[in-house]
């Protein structure tokens, strides 16, 4: 077992509202994790603190060497569940990433691109919220990093590509036991990817436990518990 | 046998006991005879959707009871000992047998009235299924 992200005693707050809250949480290379919670809990600010794109106002992250916002960019692949892509088609974004990013996997992106099926012909402007989605997570997963932050990958994603994501997921993971952290609200037919549940609640951690365990503790899957028919 | 197993996971139990059971039974009926190869880890995590470390968990267990072996560099493979088989359907046999007992014992029907069902059943059923699974 390699590097662990860690994360100790992170609190943001964004003006007099208050997003994360004293969060220690520690995600070791070869686990997955999923981060559950309702809108505005905490998820999307907590990715983004991970991945060096926001700093805390109170706390700090590590992973390996990785001690600043700065270390963490170069070392954690993280994937946004919006924001801007660039205004030219899959290919030409491989060829311009690999003149900018050190250990850019061209070979990999160009495969990745193929198995989500994403449009070689049209800039990613002009693709639909599934399809970037899918060429977010192609550019995610074919930089070198040791561990991998997602938020939202399923969402916008019809049921077929949500299973060749996930199928995808679970290849990478078998190869490369990066540590893994995934924000999702969709849980459906791919609850199994993940062996370990985060819930965050107002900014803070309510619960960190093996899903299998979870699943023993209250007889429900993580998508019951998710949509509330169960109390955890 | 496809790269899933055949095998059917309930998400509101532990993934990793049914990984382990679906195998036990797939061996235990023969499904799965003696030098088969299991999937890769990889294989079967991509094909049930679940994540390799239940996997690798999964076959660890398996290979401590004796009904697998892994042959380094060439994956993981149905290891066969007739008594071992023997105790591991003995086990089962008792279980399926505890679990009717219980679901009686909910109607209030326990002890030599148990007993008189299953006898009584064991005669009207026994020719029909002997010596073969159905299926």
């Amino acid at each position: 077992m390699g590097e662990a992200i860690e994360v100790t005693g992170v609190s943001v707050r964004y003006g007099r509202v208050t997003a994360l809250e004293d969060v220690h949480l520690s995600v070791a290379e070869g686990q997955t994790v999923v981060l559950l919670g309702r809108n505005g809990a905490g998820k999307s600010t907590l990715l983004r603190v991970m991945a060096g794109l926001l700093r805390p106002q109170l706390g700090s992250v590590a992973f390996g060497e990785a001690r600043t916002p700065a270390a963490l960019r170069r070392a954690v692949s993280y994937c946004p569940d919006h924001g801007a892509l660039y205004p030219c088609a899959a290919p030409e974004i491989g060829r311009l990433l690999a003149t900018a990013w050190p250990g850019w996997d061209g070979r990999r992106f160009a495969g990745l691109c193929a198995e989500l099926d994403v449009p070689e012909d049209r800039p990613a402007t002009a693709l639909s919220k599934g399809e970037a989605a899918r060429l977010r997570l192609a550019l995610t997963l074919s930089r070198p990093g040791r561990a991998v932050l997602l938020d939202e990958p399923f969402a916008g994603i019809d049921p077929a590509s949500r299973t060749a994501v996930a199928r995808i997921l679970t290849g990478h993971i078998a190869d490369a036991a990066p540590a893994v952290v995934v924000a999702t609200h969709e849980l459906r037919d791919v609850e199994g990817l993940f062996d370990r549940v985060l819930l965050l609640s107002d900014g803070r951690l309510r619960c960190d436990e093996d899903a299998d365990a979870l699943r023993a503790r209250t007889g429900a899957s993580l998508d019951d518990l998710v949509k509330g028919d169960v109390p955890a | 046998m496809p790269g899933d197993l055949g095998l059917r996971l309930d998400p509101s139990q532990p993934l990793y006991q049914q990984v382990v059971q679906g195998i036990t039974g797939a061996i235990v009926r023969g499904e799965l005879a003696s030098g088969a190869a299991l999937p890769s880890v990889r294989e079967l995590a991509q094909g049930l959707c679940i994540n390799p470390n239940t996997v690798q968990k999964a076959y660890r267990e398996l290979e401590r009871s004796g009904l697998v072996q892994p042959r380094p560099g060439s994956g993981v493979f149905v290891h066969l000992d007739e008594a071992r088989l023997g105790a591991v359907r003995a086990r089962l046999a008792e279980d399926i047998v505890t679990d009717a007992l219980r679901a009686l014992a909910m109607f209030g029907i326990e002890g030599e009235a148990a007993v008189e069902l299953f006898r009584a059943r064991a005669m009207t059923e026994g020719g029909a299924t002997r010596g073969g699974r159905g299926d």
